[in-house]
C-alpha cells in the first residue's frame, strides 16, 4: 500500500514539474462544485480557464488576471447579480435589452445614464459598444451569437465568455461568483460570499436529509402538445431532491428540458404533491384560463400550485432568473418552507408564491 | 344500358363509402386507443358503456383522447377541404387552403400577442379574457385582415392567377413583418412562437371544441351546396359563365368558406400543414372523379382518417414524450404522395380536362 501511494505521488510530482515547464498551467485548488471553469498558474501567472466556453466547445479559454478589469459590458440578466453581490454595479458601462432587467440598483443606473442600453433584439449594436470602449464584454453563447461576438473580438475588445448556464449543480452555478471576482480582483470577497451561501446551502439540506416523508413534485405547464419538464437531471431536479421533494421525472438521465405527452403528465400528476414553476402565471384563475384541463391536477384542487414569481422587475422581468442563480440558497429555502414548513418555522419565501 | 351502368356506379360508389366509413371508425378507435399512457382495451369498452373503475383512464379517455380526436377529424376534414376548394377555384393542383395568406394573416396575430406581451399582460387582466382564447382570437384576426383584402383584390381583379399571386405576395409581406417582430424579442418569447408553427391538437379541451366544432360543421354543410358550383367552375370560367353561373358570387363564396375553415383550424390548431395541398391529390388518384358533390365526402373521409392516424404516430404510443404533428404530416405524407404519384404516373386528372 504504502508502495503504491508513494509511486503515485512520484507520479504526480513528475507531472507537476513537466507541467510548469511547458506552456501548460498548474491547476489550483479553488474550485469546488463548477465544472467548466478552474484556475490555473502559467507561466508563473495566474489564469482562469473556462473549459466549456459554449455548449459542446473543447477549446479552452484562458484569461490572465494580472490587470482587474475597469469597463465592462455583459449580456445577460443572470451576469448582474454577481456584480450586486461584489459590490461592482459601477465596472457595468452596457447591456443590450436594458428592458429586461430586474435589479433595482440597475435600472437606475440606466435611468440615471450610467448604464447604456445596447439595443435590442438578438445582436449588439456595435457603433454604440466600441464608443464605450470597455475592456471586455462577458458573454454567454448558446451556439448562436458566435456572429455577434466574432465582430467584437475583431473591433479588438476581449470576450470573457461566461457558460454558467452549463453547470448542473446549484452551487456550481453560484460558484462562478469567483470567475467574476478574480478578473476584478476581488477574489477574497467572492470566495467568502460563496462559502457564506455554500455553508447556508448545505445546512438547509441537511436539514431534509433526515426526513422520511419525501412530498411528490410537479413542475412546468403544457404548450402547444408539449409538457416542458424540466430533465432528472436539471439545475431544477437537485434542487428538489435537495428540498427533501421526490420529482416524479428524478430517474431521467437527461438534464436539459423532457417534451412530455399532456395524458402522460395528468396520469402522473394524479400522485403529485405540489406544482412548482408554473411559466409566468400569477393565479389560479390564469391557470385554469391557459386550459381549462389543469383544474383536475392534484395540486391545484388541493391548493399546492407555486410559482417563482413573487419579485418582479419594473417592466415585469422575473427575478428569479436574474438572481435565482447566484443565490441557491434562497432558492432551496424556499422550496423547503414550501414542501416542509416545520422545517422553518416562519420563512418569508423570497422568490416563490403560491397560487390563490 | 345507361340506367344498369348509373346502377353499378351508385352500387360501387356505396361499397366504397361504406368501407371508407369503417376505416374512419377504426382510425377513430385507434386514436382513443393509443396514447402515452397505456390503457387496456377493457377500460375503453368501459368507458363506452358508462362504466370507470380507474378514474384516472377514464379522464385520460374524456378530457384528453376524445377532444383531440374529434379535433383531428374536424381538422382534418376542414383543411382537405378548404385545399379541394382552392385548387379546383384556381384550376392549380399546387394551391392549398394557406395559398392565399390565411396562415400567414394568422402567425402575424399571434407573433403580435406572443411578442408584445407585455403590453398584453394588462390588457387580459383589464379584459378578463382568459389566455387560451388570447391566441384564437389574434389569430382569427391575422387571418380576417389578409381575407379582407384578398376579397377586396377579387372584386377588382378578374383573373384567378393575379389573385393567387397577389396571395402569396401579401403572405410573404406578413411573414416579414413577423420576422421583424422576432427579431426584436426575447429567446423564451421566439421559442413559443415557433412551438405554436408546430401545430398542436392536443390543446383543445371541450371549452375550446364548443366553438370550433360548430364553425367547421357549418362550414362544411356550406361546402356541400358550393360543390355544383365548384363543378362549373372546374370547367373554366367561361364555361361556367355559358352556364349561367354567377362566377364572381361562386368565387366570392369560395373564398369566404375555405378562409373560414383553414383560418378557423389555424387560429386553434395552429398552421398543420400538408393536409389541406395533400387530401385532395390522395383523394383524386386513388378514387378518379373530379366531380365536387363526391369529393367533398371523399375529402372529409380521409382528411379525418390521416390525421388521425398522424396524430397517433406523433404520440409515439408507449413513450412519454411527443413530437410536433407538422413534422409527421409532412415527414409521412410527403413520400405517400410521390409513391402514388409515381404509380400513377401521371396528374392531368380534373384540371385539363
Amino acid at each position: 500500500m504504502q508502495k503504491l501511494v508513494l509511486v503515485c505521488t512520484a507520479l504526480v510530482c513528475s507531472c507537476g514539474v513537466k507541467q510548469s515547464k511547458s506552456a501548460e498551467g498548474i491547476p489550483l485548488d479553488k474550485v469546488s462544485y463548477a465544472s467548466t471553469f478552474h484556475f490555473e498558474v502559467i507561466e508563473g501567472q495566474e489564469h482562469v480557464v473556462v473549459d466549456e466556453p459554449w455548449p459542446g466547445s473543447k477549446e479552452k479559454k484562458r484569461y490572465s488576471l494580472d490587470k482587474p478589469l475597469k469597463r465592462i459590458v455583459c449580456t445577460s440578466t443572470s451576469h448582474l447579480p454577481y456584480f450586486e453581490l461584489l459590490g461592482l454595479e459601477d465596472l457595468v458601462v452596457g447591456f443590450p435589452n436594458v428592458e429586461y432587467i430586474s435589479s433595482e440598483k440597475f435600472n437606475q443606473k440606466v435611468q440615471n445614464g450610467t448604464l447604456l442600453d445596447l439595443g435590442s433584439g438578438n445582436s449588439l449594436n456595435m457603433e454604440a459598444l466600441i464608443g464605450l470602449n470597455p475592456d471586455a464584454v462577458i458573454a454567454f453563447d448558446i451556439g448562436t451569437e458566435s456572429n455577434t461576438l466574432g465582430k467584437v473580438k475583431e473591433a479588438g475588445i476581449p470576450v470573457y465568455y461566461n457558460s454558467d448556464f452549463l453547470e448542473q449543480s446549484p452551487l456550481g452555478r453560484a460558484e462562478w461568483i469567483k470567475f467574476f471576482g478574480a478578473i476584478f480582483g476581488r477574489e477574497k470577497k467572492a470566495d467568502s460570499i460563496f462559502a457564506k451561501i455554500e455553508s447556508d446551502y448545505n445546512g438547509l439540506k441537511q436539514l431534509t436529509s433526515q426526513v422520511k416523508d419525501r412530498p411528490t413534485i410537479l413542475s412546468g405547464v403544457v404548450y402547444g402538445d408539449a409538457w416542458f419538464a424540466p430533465g432528472g437531471q436539471n439545475w431544477a431536479a437537485t434542487f428538489f431532491e435537495n428540498a427533501g421533494g421526490r420529482y416524479l421525472w428524478e430517474n431521467d438521465s437527461t438534464s436539459g428540458w423532457l417534451e412530455l405527452s399532456f395524458e402522460s403528465v395528468y396520469e402522473r400528476s394524479s400522485k403529485a404533491d405540489y406544482w412548482l414553476g408554473v411559466s409566468t402565471v400569477k393565479s389560479k384563475k390564469e391557470l385554469s384560463g391557459l386550459d381549462v384541463r389543469y383544474e383536475s391536477f392534484a395540486p391545484y384542487i388541493q391548493d399546492r400550485v407555486y410559482n417563482y414569481n413573487k419579485k418582479l422587475g419594473p417592466k415585469g422581468g422575473i427575478d428569479f432568473f436574474e438572481s435565482g442563480y447566484a443565490r441557491p440558497d434562497l432558492v432551496l429555502a424556499d422550496l423547503i418552507s414550501i414542501i416542509h414548513p416545520q422545517l422553518l418555522p416562519g420563512y418569508e419565501t423570497f422568490y416563490f408564491q403560491q397560487l390563490k | 344500358m345507361i340506367t344498369t351502368q348509373i346502377e353499378g356506379t351508385t352500387k360501387r360508389w356505396k361499397f366504397v363509402f361504406t368501407l371508407l366509413s369503417i376505416v374512419l371508425v377504426l382510425s377513430f378507435l385507434l386514436s382513443l386507443t393509443l396514447g402515452s399512457v397505456a390503457i387496456p382495451i377493457s377500460a375503453i369498452f368501459d368507458f363506452f358503456i358508462g362504466e370507470h373503475e380507474n378514474q384516472v383512464w377514464n379522464n385520460i379517455l374524456k378530457n384528453f383522447r376524445l377532444p383531440k380526436a374529434i379535433t383531428a377529424m374536424l381538422a382534418g376534414s376542414a383543411l382537405g377541404v378548404s385545399g379541394l376548394q382552392m385548387q379546383t377555384l384556381f384550376r392549380n393542383p399546387l394551391a392549398g387552403p394557406f395559398i392565399l395568406g390565411i396562415s400567414a394573416g394568422a402567425g402575424l396575430g399571434v407573433a403580435m400577442v406572443i411578442f408584445l406581451g407585455i403590453w398584453m399582460g394588462t390588457f387580459l387582466e383589464l379584459s378578463g379574457l382568459e389566455r387560451s382564447w388570447l391566441l384564437v382570437i389574434a389569430s382569427s384576426c391575422g387571418s380576417f385582415l389578409v381575407l379582407s383584402v384578398v376579397l377586396i383584390a377579387s372584386q377588382k381583379i378578374r383573373s384567378g392567377v393575379a389573385l393567387l399571386i397577389i396571395g402569396l405576395m401579401f403572405g410573404s409581406a406578413v411573414s416579414a413583418l413577423v420576422s421583424i417582430l422576432q427579431y426584436f424579442s426575447q429567446a423564451e418569447n421566439i421559442q413559443a412562437y415557433v412551438i405554436w408553427t408546430f401545430g398542436s391538437l392536443g390543446s383543445l379541451s371541450w371549452v375550446e371544441l364548443r366553438v370550433f366544432a360548430p364553425i367547421i360543421v357549418l362550414s362544411l354543410a356550406l361546402s356541400f351546396f358550393l360543390s355544383k358550383q365548384l363543378n362549373a367552375l372546374l370547367l373554366g370560367e367561361d364555361y361556367a359563365l355559358s352556364m349561367g353561373l354567377d362566377v364572381k358570387r361562386a368565387r366570392t363564396l369560395v373564398i369566404i368558406n375555405t378562409s373560414l375553415l383553414a383560418g378557423t383550424v389555424t387560429a386553434f390548431c395552429g398552421p398543420v400543414a400538408f393536409i389541406g395541398l395533400a387530401i385532395p391529390h390522395i383523394t383524386r388518384m386513388f378514387f378518379h372523379t373530379g366531380n365536387h358533390l363526391l369529393l367533398t365526402p371523399l375529402v372529409i373521409i380521409l382528411g379525418s382518417c390521416f390525421l388521425l392516424l398522424f396524430d397517433v404516430i406523433a404520440q409515439l404510443p408507449g413513450t412519454q414524450e411527443t413530437l410536433p404533428i407538422n413534422a409527421i404530416t409532412s415527414l409521412f405524407g410527403a413520400p405517400f404522395v410521390i409513391w402514388l404519384l409515381i404509380k400513377r404516373s401521371n396528374i392531368n386528372y380534373s384540371f385539363g380536362q
